[in-house]
């Protein structure tokens, strides 16, 4: 019986939950950089989404590079925190 | 952690951001080698910096209000993905509704298969038949009995003809009565003598008495 041929083809190859998961990770991060204190936000801000040298950056802030990188340090742990608390699943 | 640990933290955090040069990065990574807390301590860091690249700059908002088109972006995957699943699901609904009508039409198939029995046995000429007739018929198993195909021509159109099935014994069950046609007809008749049983098949008339006749075993 040819009717029961069939066979059920989804358009997609991708799972169709992997949009609103990836969206669902990026609103994720966003609020964890929100939640994070605004010394932590901008080493991270200038350092890693725009790509500025750690002396530009501790130039601009008038603090030694340690320091920005230790703040960089305690924002990446923060970060884990705030991910943590939003359900973020590694 | 010790201070010389402490003091490698920063370091720790630029490795795990990819931000460190070659020499940093072999002076660091041979620490790391040996020292468990600071290798624990890179990879919580590197796992964290793996998350970075969900979030993009034209939608951080510096300022702690929501991204501007952060809603908007979600309202629109959802939509999407609402659009794609009611797709689906009509799809799911249509091949079940393929699958419950094939099976319908396998069970519709299988009944009138059972009550129709099986298909009739090639048509065979009856070894006795009137001059200027010819006669064959075919015989099917059915649940009533015996269902017998019957084409014929040259028959008295004006005359009523008895068709008989007859068992070893000699037991003789009728299967129903036609009319002759001067032209060639085929008609279906059934008798309640199971096919197993039947060993002649034969017609009368009121007038002649045996008019086609056939022994099947």
């Amino acid at each position: 019986v040819a009717a029961l041929d069939f066979t059920v083809v989804d358009e997609r190859t991708a799972h169709p939950g992997d949009d609103l998961d990836r969206l669902l990770s990026c609103w994720q991060v966003e609020e964890a950089l929100r939640k994070l204190s605004p010394d932590h936000r901008v080493v991270l801000v200038e350092t890693y989404y725009r790509g500025r040298p750690y002396g530009d950056v501790a130039a601009e802030l008038g603090v030694p590079v340690g320091t920005v990188k230790s703040r960089v340090f305690y924002a990446l742990r923060a970060l884990r925190l705030a991910l943590e608390e939003l359900g973020w699943q590694e | 952690m010790n201070d010389d640990c402490r003091t490698r933290q920063g370091d720790l955090a630029a490795l795990a951001l990819g931000r460190l040069d070659d020499n940093e990065r072999t002076r660091l990574q041979a620490h790391v080698d040996g020292c468990a807390l600071c290798r624990t301590t890179l990879y919580e860091l590197r796992a964290t910096a793996r998350a970075l690249p969900y979030a993009s700059l034209d939608h951080l908002d510096i300022d702690d209000a929501p991204s501007s088109d952060l809603a908007e972006r979600i309202a629109r995957t959802a939509r999407d993905e609402r659009r794609r699943a009611h797709r689906t699901r009509l799809r799911r609904v249509g091949a079940a509704v393929v699958g419950v009508a094939a099976v319908l039409l396998l069970a519709v198939g299988f009944v009138v298969m059972a009550r129709d029995g099986d298909s009739p046995t090639a048509l065979q000429p009856f070894a006795v038949a009137p001059n200027g007739a010819v006669a064959t018929f075919g015989l099917a198993r059915n649940d009533q009995g015996t269902k017998i195909v019957l084409r014929q021509s040259g028959l008295d159109p004006t005359r009523v003809y008895w068709m008989w099935l007859a068992d070893e014994s000699g037991q003789r069950y009728n299967a129903g009565t036609f009319r002759g046609t001067e032209h060639e007809e085929t008609i279906t008749l059934q008798s309640a003598l199971p096919l197993e049983d039947t060993v002649r098949v034969w017609c009368t008339d009121a007038e002649t008495g045996v008019v086609l006749d056939s022994w099947v075993k």
